[in-house]
């Protein structure tokens, strides 16, 4: 297994696969965890990953999306067997784009389904435009003409609740069920999973969580000019963030960051690395019929379900390691 | 009467006292990272978690890289931010923490920070807020 501490600043799994952007070499590496080895690199232009910028890669398919703030380039999405680099629409620009879940596929007619989550909204600063952002419709389809992104149709609405109060989340944690035409999706501090068809944008049914603690009072929107009140609302609040559906067991798997102080008695911050993990096992009548704490030696922000197990990934370790498990 | 002013003397003990703790963690991360001590004068220090707004983070050290004459303020940074400048031993107001136990301290709350010293002691702590970040940094070349 590669050495690959030394490159890797982001990375994100899709299936398999593991997609490393090295900033050094400005490549995308495709590893696979099948393999234990990089599969392929992928040159990106020059303007990636340039002076003070961030960028996020978002596999989908063989496809990757990058988002790079506070540069030049815009959000892009390039094509791993042309390697072909396509724009999005310039609206785009002051947004940053998610890929629903980890099993997403582009349609054979090339369409595709994103998120999009703003650079940060705050309420304080201007009501009106919070009130309308929530009001928009959160999911948007796409379609690839001419090597060229055209934005279709939008769909999915946020909880009602979002237009009024503030709760430091822009976007639901989804995943695609029943042959990627059907998609599940819970708001981070909320306890409902909604199931929407791709294909009308329409709600399907609701799951409301019992028992597990997981609806979050807002910040108190006075207080959300700077990050920090946010950093502490997120650290010392529950946050589920990824959800995957057992296909076997037909229930809702839910990887939750459990609450932690933000500060410690030595004067120290805590952050995400620092709070516990674990899964909840969630039953289609929103039962928490079993909760699995995740060993500490587990960083679960980078995992995936692959053959109805989940891999996730070894925390401070300098080589590449896989930690393949499942529920009891 | 005799109350309030018990109280007022309580309070006032445990502010200081809540300061001087500051001050002791503050020269401490200092001495152990950088060998130096709070100074006597009235000096600015801007401390950025690499961890908060990469927006305001990428704003804060182009200002440090356009004010690299001023000796009153240190910007302190995680190592992380030596791949975006490529002369870091030309600008003396810049501070990279190798440790990055700069992204752990409390005082900018795991964003950014101006922290106002003098005689050795911390003055006052302003937040850096994410909507005025860069008025925010004129105003601290200013003062």
């Amino acid at each position: 297994m590669p050495l690959l501490s030394t490159i890797i600043t982001k990375n994100y799994i899709s299936d398999s696969l593991l997609i490393i952007y090295s900033k050094k070499n400005k490549k995308l590496l495709i590893y696979s965890v099948e393999n234990h080895r990089i599969e392929r690199s992928i040159k990106l232009d020059n303007q990636i990953g340039s002076q003070n910028s961030n960028v996020y890669i978002n596999p989908f398919g063989k496809m990757y999306i990058l988002n790079s703030e506070f540069n030049s380039i815009s959000t892009r999405l390039i094509d791993d067997s042309t390697e072909l680099q396509m724009k999005f629409p310039s609206v785009l620009d002051s947004f940053t784009v998610y890929c629903l879940g980890s099993t997403f596929r582009i349609s054979a007619d090339s369409q595709f389904v994103l998120d999009k989550i703003p650079s940060y909204i705050s309420p304080i600063e201007n009501k009106e435009n919070f009130k309308n952002f929530f009001s928009m419709e959160m999911y948007r389809t796409y379609k690839i003409v001419d090597g060229s992104i055209r934005e279709l149709n939008n769909f999915g609405a946020f909880p009602e609740d979002y237009k009024e109060n503030f709760y430091n989340s822009f976007s639901p944690v989804s995943f695609f069920i029943e042959n990627d035409s059907v998609v599940s999706y819970i708001f981070d501090k909320t306890d409902y999973i909604y199931t929407v068809s791709l294909k009308t944008g329409k709600t399907l049914g609701t799951i409301k969580l019992k028992n597990g603690g997981f609806n979050t009072n807002p910040i108190n929107i006075e207080k959300t000019a700077d990050l920090s009140t946010a950093k502490k609302y997120d650290i010392q609040n529950r946050i589920s963030f990824i959800l995957f559906k057992d296909k076997v067991d037909d229930c809702y798997l839910l990887i939750v960051k459990e609450p932690i102080e933000f500060i410690n008695g030595d004067g120290t911050l805590n952050e995400w690395e620092d709070a516990p993990f674990s899964i909840y096992k969630v039953n289609m009548k929103g039962d928490i019929i079993e909760k699995v704490k995740i060993p500490d030696y587990i960083d679960p922000r980078y995992c995936i379900m692959y053959n109805n197990k989940i891999i996730m990934r070894r925390k401070h370790s300098k080589i590449v390691k896989f930690y393949i498990t499942h529920l009891p | 009467m005799k109350k309030l002013l018990t109280t007022i003397i309580l309070l006032s003990f445990i502010c200081c006292n809540m300061i001087d703790r500051d001050t002791q963690f503050f020269s401490t991360y200092l001495k152990s990272v950088f060998n130096a001590d709070v100074p006597k004068s009235q000096h600015k220090f801007i401390l950025v978690s690499a961890n908060g707004c990469h927006g305001c983070n990428a704003l804060i050290l182009l200002h440090a890289m356009l004010k690299k004459d001023n000796n009153s303020n240190t910007y302190i940074f995680s190592s992380d931010v030596e791949e975006g400048i490529a002369k870091i031993q030309d600008y003396k107001n810049i501070w990279l923490d190798s440790s990055d136990k700069v992204n752990r301290l409390k005082f900018h709350g795991g964003n950014s920070c101006v922290m106002y010293t003098s005689s050795a002691k911390i003055d006052s702590i302003i937040l850096i807020n994410v909507e005025i970040v860069d008025s925010m940094l004129n105003s601290i070349e200013e003062r």
